[in-house]
C-alpha cells in the first residue's frame, strides 16, 4: 500500500516534468557534517538462500563521487535470549559474517546485535516474527513474455508473477526482495531514477496473493528469485521511512524530507532484521 | 486570567453597546441596483448632502439610514455610475430603492469598481481587499484562463504555491487555514486540473474579497484568511449570455429574468479538451489516456416582496485524470438557500442553509493489484445573520450558526475479482459545531471608528466512532483501550472565545491610521504531507488526542490617498502567533492509517513582516504595485528534531506590478510581473548505504531556498461591435505567459547522474531545478449580448 502514495505523486510528476524542458543543474554544495556509522545487519531462521551478515559502512558526500566508505576493524556480536553468541568476522567490502550458520528457528526470540567501533559499542535488539507452520508467503513464481503495447507495459520482456499467501496474525510485515540472477533489484526498471523497496503490510491484503508482479524485466534463461522477510513493526516503519526518503525529490508533492531515527544507540544509522524468510526461484522461459 | 480576560472583554462590548442612545427619528430603506441588470451594488454609498448622515449598502444591496425629521438630499454614489439625488421630506419611515445608470464617459476612462473614492482611507477594514471583475479579465493568465485566484496572488501578503498553482498562503499561515466561501458555501478543495486552475469561474463571478486579517465576527472557522466570493444573480431585466472559446477551455453563461425585474436566474458552464488533443496522438496509451474538468454554477433569485427574497446557488465540477491504469477523479458539490428579510426599516436578516460535498477517487484498473479509494467530506450548515442599523453611528451585527459535519478519511475496495486487496474502510469522524457572534461598528465623531466583536464557538468531536487511549505516549503499541461511542455521543467538545477588534482614525481627509487585533480558531486539520493541498489530502476535524489551532494577530497600517483618491497607498506590519499548529512528525506514516493521531504533531509557529500597497484606480492606466518582507517559522516537536525552522511557505521578499493601459476605447493592454525569493527547501548533504540501498542525510528541514521565482506577462485585449448598435459586443485577447522566458524553479530534486546510455551511476548525484513553463501564448475570444 506503501505504493499508493507514490502512483499519486508519479501521477503528477509525469505531467508536471513532461511540461518541462531539460532541468537546470544548480551549484549548490550542501553543507555535510562528520562521517557517521551506518550498520545493516540480519539474521533469518532459514540460511540456504541468504546467509547472516552485518555490513558497517560510514555516510559519504552525495556530491563528490565514491563508494561508502568500509569499517574494516569493528568488533561483531550476536547473541540470542537464551544465551547463544555468535562472533562476525569480517570478510570484504564492509561484511562480516559468522564462522558458521547461526542455526536460528522459527521461534519468537529476542536477538541482540552489538557492534564496537573503537570505544563505542552500537546494539540494536529485535525479534523474530516467525511465519505460523504450514503458512505460505511465496508459494510460486511464474514468468509471461510480454509486449509494450499492452496496458501497463513500458517494454517487451519477461515479467515474473508471485502466488502466494499472508499471516495477518504472526507475520504481518513484510519485506520482498527480488533478484535477477543474484543481483537485488533495487528499481522497478533498470533505468528508473526511483529505487524501491517492496514492503507490504499484510493487513492490506486478501488471504490469496496471485500473480502479483515482480520488479525487472527478465531475458530468456534469466534466473529470477523473490525472497520474503517476516519483519517487526520498527523494521518495517524504518524501511518504509527510508524508502519514503529515498524517493523524496523535494517535490511540491512530496512529504517533508528528513532523516530516518534508527533504533541503534550511541547515533548509528542502520537497522537489524531478524527475520523469518521464504523463497522461490525460476529460471524464465 | 483567562476568566478575567473572557470578563473584561464582555464587560467592553457591553459598554460601548450602552453608550448607543436612542432617539425619536426616521430611517429611509432600500435597496440599490444596477439598472442595466438588476444586480446589488455592494457597498453604494447612501448619504445625505451636506450632513454627516452617510452609510453603505450590505453585500446585498441592502441600505438603512435613520436621521432626525427634515428635509434632505439623498445621494447614491457608486463609481462608475451616474450618481443619483433625490428630495425628501423625512417625516415617516420610507422605502426607496434605486437603480443606478452606469456612467459610459467615466467607464470609458476605465474606473476599477471601488466602494467609495476615499473608501481606502475612510473604511474601518484592513488587511483586505477587493477583486475587481471587470479589470482582471483584461489581464494576463496562463492559457488564456482567467482565474481570481491567481490574482489574489500579487497581493501583499499573499504568496502562491509554486508555478501556476492556485494554492495560497496568507501571512505565513498553511493553505488549508484559508476559508474559501463561494457563495457563503466552503469549498474545501478550490483546485481544477492539479491545481492549475481555481474552481471559480471568473464569467460567473461578482464580487471577490480577502480578508488577511481584521476578519469581521461573523465569520470563522480558519486562522489566516476569508476569501469570499459571490457569483452573480441573473440580469432580472433582459436575457443576455457571453460564450468564450480558449486554448483549453469553452465557457458559455446565461442569464436572464424568470420574470421581469422581479427573479432571475444565472448560469454558467466550463469545460477544458485537453483530452480531444490527447485522442489524436499516435501513442495507443496516449489515447487512452484522460485529462479534464467541468464546472457548472447556477443561481436563482427571487424577490418575493419588499420585505422577502430568496436565493438559490449551486456550483458542481469535476476533475478527471488517467494515465495509462490509474485513475483519479475529484469534486466539490455546493449548494446555498439564502432567505433575506426585513423585520422592520431597521433589522436585516439573512437565513442560510448550506450544503457543500468534497471528495475524490483513485483507483488502479489491472488485475491483481486493481482497486479503488474514495474518500469525502460533507458539511450541512444553517446560519442566520442579522443586521441592526442602529442609527448612522451604530450598526449592530448578531447571529449564529451550527454545522454537521462528517469525514469519511478512506475507504478501499478491490476492484476486480483477482486483486490482492481486501476491504478497508477507515472509522468516519463526525464533528458538530455551533458559533455565536456579535458586532458593533460604531463611529465616534468624524474620526474614530470602531468595530469590536466576539466570537464563541463551541465544537464536539461526535460518535459513532471509536476512540483510542493511550498509556504514556502516542504509540499505536501504547493503545491499552478502545471506546466506542454511538451516534451523535459527544466525544470530545472544546470552545473557543474569538475577540475582534479593529479601529480607525482618521488624520485628514486623506490619510488614516488603522489597526484590529484577532483571535480565530480552526476545529479542522488537513493530513498533508505535500507543500501544497493535493485533492487527495484528507480534512479530519479536532479530536480527543488533536486540539484545536488557535492565532492571534496584530496589526497596524497607515492609509493616504493621493491626487484626489485617484491613487492609494498604504503600509500595513503584522505579528501573527499560531497555537497548536498541526504537522506531522518526520518520517510519518498516515495512509489509511486508523491512528493517524500517532502521526500528528502539535506546536507554535511565528509569521510577522510589513507590506507596501500601491493602487492607482482611474485614468487610462490603472494597476497596482506590491511589496511584501516577511518570515514564517514553526517549531514542533519530532519535526526538524524539536528545532525551530522556516514554514514552507516562507518567502523573505514577494513583489509585484499589475498595470492595465486603455490605449483606445476597443484596444487595451496588460502585464504584470511577480518577484518572490525561492522556495525553501531541504537538501541532503550527504547518503548511506541500507541493505543495498542509497539514503540521503539531511542536516536541517528548509535550510536552503530555491532560485528567486520571477515573470513577467503580457496581453493584449480588443473589444468591439460590428455596427454602432449592435447588441453582441465580441472581444478577443491574445496573452503571453512568461514573456521572457524565465525558467523558474517549480521542483528541485536530487538525482543521479546518468551515463550515456541514460542509466543512473551509482553515488553520483547532483542537483536538478525543473522548471515548468517556457514563454506560453494563448488566445481566447468571447461573445458577450
Amino acid at each position: 500500500m506503501k505504493s499508493l502514495s507514490l502512483i499519486v505523486s508519479s501521477l503528477y510528476a509525469i505531467f508536471l516534468i513532461s511540461c518541462a524542458s531539460d532541468p537546470v543543474r544548480l551549484n549548490i554544495i550542501p553543507k555535510g557534517g562528520e562521517p557517521r556509522i551506518v550498520i545493516f545487519g540480519q539474521v533469518t531462521d532459514n540460511e540456504e538462500v541468504e546467509s547472516s551478515y552485518v555490513r558497517i559502512t560510514k555516510s559519504a558526500s552525495f556530491f563528490e563521487p565514491q563508494a561508502v566508505p568500509f569499517v574494516e576493524d569493528a568488533v561483531v556480536t550476536v547473541t540470542d535470549d537464551e544465551g547463544n553468541s555468535w562472533q562476525f568476522n569480517y570478510d570484504k567490502e564492509g561484511y562480516y559474517k559468522p564462522l558458521s550458520p547461526l542455526g536460528l528457528t522459527a521461534k519468537n526470540q529476542e536477538i541482540r546485535l552489538n557492534v564496537t567501533v573503537g570505544s563505542i559499542t552500537y546494539s540494536y535488539a529485535s525479534k523474530m516474527t516467525p511465519v505460523a507452520p504450514g503458512r505460505k508467503l511465496v508459494d510460486s513464481l511464474t514468468s509471461r513474455f510480454r509486449l509494450e503495447t499492452e496496458p501497463g507495459v513500458s517494454k517487451d520482456g519477461y515479467y515474473v508473477y508471485l502466488w502466494g499467501g499472508k499471516d495477518n496474525q504472526t507475520a504481518p510485515y513484510l519485506f520482498l526482495r527480488v533478484y535477477r540472477n543474484d543481483s537485488l533489484l533495487t528499481r522497478n526498471m533498470d533505468d528508473d531514477n526511483r529505487q524501491v523497496i517492496f514492503l507490504a503490510e499484510s493487513r492490506f491484503f486478501q488471504d490469496r496473493i496471485e500473480g502479483v508482479e515482480l520488479p525487472g524485466v527478465f531475458k530468456k534463461d534469466d534466473l529470477a528469485r523473490a525472497v520474503m522477510l517476516s519483519v517487526g513493526k520498527d523494521e518495517y516503519d524504518y524501511l518504509t521511512a527510508i524508502s519514503n526518503q529515498m524517493n523524496n525529490s523535494g517535490g511540491l508533492f512530496d512529504g517533508p524530507p528528513a532523516n530516518v531515527k534508527s533504533k541503534f544507540n550511541n547515533g548509528a544509522l542502520g537497522v537489524f532484521l531478524v527475520s523469518s524468510l521464504q523463497w522461490d526461484s525460476l529460471r524464465v522461459k | 486570567m483567562a476568566n478575567f480576560y473572557n470578563k473584561s472583554l464582555f464587560l467592553l462590548f457591553v459598554f460601548f453597546v450602552c453608550q448607543i442612545q436612542a432617539q425619536s427619528k426616521f430611517t429611509i430603506s432600500g435597496y440599490v441596483k444596477d439598472n442595466k441588470n438588476g444586480e446589488d451594488l455592494i457597498g453604494a454609498t447612501v448619504m445625505a448632502k451636506n450632513t454627516k448622515y452617510a452609510v453603505a449598502t450590505n453585500e446585498y444591496g441592502f441600505f438603512s439610514l435613520t436621521m432626525p425629521e427634515g428635509e434632505y438630499v439623498i445621494v447614491i454614489q457608486y463609481i462608475g455610475y451616474k450618481n443619483i439625488e433625490k428630495s425628501i421630506n423625512l417625516n415617516a419611515n420610507q422605502k426607496l430603492n434605486f437603480s443606478l445608470q452606469e456612467d459610459v464617459k467615466e467607464m470609458e476612462e476605465v474606473v476599477i469598481t471601488e466602494k467609495k473614492p476615499d473608501d481606502n482611507v475612510s473604511n474601518i477594514k484592513m488587511s483586505s481587499n477587493t477583486l475587481d471583475i471587470k479589470q482582471i479579465k483584461n489581464l494576463p493568465a496562463l492559457f488564456g484562463e482567467v482565474d481570481i485566484i491567481k490574482n489574489i496572488q500579487t497581493l501583499p501578503g499573499i504568496q502562491n504555491a509554486g508555478e501556476g498553482t492556485t494554492g495560497f498562503f496568507v501571512r505565513g499561515g498553511g493553505a488549508d487555514q484559508n476559508l474559501i466561501l463561494l457563495d457563503e458555501a466552503p469549498v474545501y478543495n478550490a483546485s481544477h486540473l492539479l491545481g492549475f486552475f481555481s474552481v471559480f469561474n471568473a464569467d460567473a463571478v461578482k464580487s471577490a474579497e480577502i480578508y488577511k486579517g481584521g476578519i469581521p465576527a461573523q465569520y470563522g472557522g480558519r486562522l489566516s484568511s476569508l476569501l469570499d466570493i459571490r457569483t452573480k444573480d441573473g440580469n432580472n431585466k433582459k436575457f443576455g449570455g457571453i460564450a468564450s472559446i480558449g486554448l483549453i477551455s469553452s465557457k458559455v453563461s446565461l442569464e436572464g429574468p424568470l420574470k421581469k425585474e422581479k427573479s432571475s436566474f444565472f448560469v454558467s458552464a466550463r469545460r477544458t479538451y485537453v483530452d480531444m488533443f490527447l485522442k489524436l496522438s499516435p501513442n495507443p496509451q496516449s489515447r487512452s489516456n484522460q485529462l479534464y474538468f467541468y464546472d457548472i454554477n447556477a443561481k436563482m433569485n427571487f424577490n418575493i416582496n419588499e420585505k422577502n427574497r430568496i436565493f438559490i446557488a449551486g456550483y458542481f465540477g469535476r476533475d478527471v485524470l488517467k494515465f495509462g491504469v490509474f485513475g483519479l477523479n475529484w469534486g466539490n458539490g455546493t449548494g446555498t438557500f439564502r432567505w433575506n428579510h426585513l423585520f422592520n426599516d431597521r433589522l436585516f436578516s439573512n437565513t442560510t442553509l448550506i450544503y457543500s460535498n468534497f471528495n475524490y477517487g483513485l483507483g488502479i484498473r489491472s488485475g491483481a493489484v486493481g482497486f479503488d479509494w474514495t474518500s469525502n467530506l460533507k458539511e450541512t450548515a444553517l446560519k442566520q445573520d442579522f443586521t441592526y442599523f442602529l442609527n448612522p453611528q451604530n450598526e449592530l451585527k448578531f447571529g449564529a450558526v451550527m454545522t454537521y459535519r462528517t469525514f469519511q478519511p478512506g475507504k478501499i475496495t478491490p476492484s476486480s475479482a483477482g486483486s490482492v486487496f481486501s476491504p478497508i474502510q477507515l472509522d468516519q469522524y463526525n464533528a458538530g459545531e455551533m458559533a455565536i457572534y456579535a458586532s458593533n461598528d460604531q463611529k465616534l465623531g468624524a474620526r474614530w471608528h470602531l468595530q469590536y466583536g466576539l466570537r464563541y464557538t463551541i465544537f464536539s468531536q461526535m460518535g459513532n466512532s471509536k476512540v483510542f487511549k493511550y498509556n504514556g505516549d502516542r504509540r499505536r503499541e501504547n493503545i491499552v483501550d478502545t471506546l466506542s461511542y454511538g451516534a451523535f455521543q459527544p466525544i470530545k467538545t472544546y470552545g473557543g472565545l474569538e475577540p475582534r477588534l479593529a479601529l480607525r482614525y482618521t488624520l485628514n481627509t486623506s490619510s488614516s491610521i488603522k489597526s484590529s487585533y484577532n483571535r480565530t480558531y480552526q476545529f479542522l486539520h488537513l493530513l498533508s504531507q505535500s507543500t501544497i493541498p493535493l485533492p487527495t489530502a484528507v480534512w479530519i476535524p479536532s479530536t480527543q488526542h488533536i486540539l484545536p489551532q488557535y492565532a492571534d494577530q496584530v496589526a497596524v497600517g497607515y492609509f493616504k490617498n493621493l491626487f484626489d483618491n485617484k491613487i492609494e497607498t498604504s503600509v500595513e506590519t503584522y505579528y501573527k502567533e499560531f497555537h497548536d499548529v498541526t504537522d506531522f512528525k518526520d518520517n510519518s506514516d498516515i495512509l489509511l492509517n486508523p491512528h493517524v493521531e500517532t502521526e500528528v504533531r502539535q506546536g507554535k509557529g511565528w509569521s510577522y513582516g510589513i507590506e507596501f500597497f500601491v493602487k492607482k484606480n482611474s485614468g487610462k492606466l490603472t494597476g497596482w504595485i506590491s511589496y511584501t518582507l516577511s518570515k514564517a517559522e514553526r517549531q514542533i516537536a519530532d519535526v526538524n528534531g524539536g528545532e525551530r525552522y522556516r514554514a514552507d511557505y516562507d518567502r523573505r521578499h514577494n513583489a509585484n506590478l499589475v498595470a492595465s493601459y486603455e490605449l483606445t476605447p476597443k484596444w487595451n493592454i496588460s502585464g504584470a510581473w511577480v518577484y518572490s525569493t525561492g522556495r525553501p527547501m531541504s537538501l541532503p548533504a550527504g547518503f548511506y548505504d541500507v541493505g543495498g540501498y542509497n539514503v540521503p542525510l539531511y542536516t536541517e528541514r528548509n535550510g536552503y531556498v530555491m532560485p528567486a521565482f520571477h515573470r513577467l506577462d503580457f496581453s493584449a485585449t480588443k473589444k468591439w461591435r460590428s455596427k454602432k448598435n449592435e447588441k453582441i459586443e465580441k472581444s478577443f485577447n491574445i496573452s503571453f505567459y512568461n514573456l521572457y522566458n524565465r525558467k523558474n524553479p517549480f521542483i528541485v530534486t536530487v538525482d543521479n547522474e546518468n551515463d550515456s546510455n541514460g542509466r543512473p551511476i551509482e553515488n553520483k548525484k547532483v542537483i536538478n531545478m525543473y522548471w515548468l513553463f517556457p514563454i506560453l501564448p494563448s488566445i481566447s475570444y468571447q461573445i458577450s449580448f
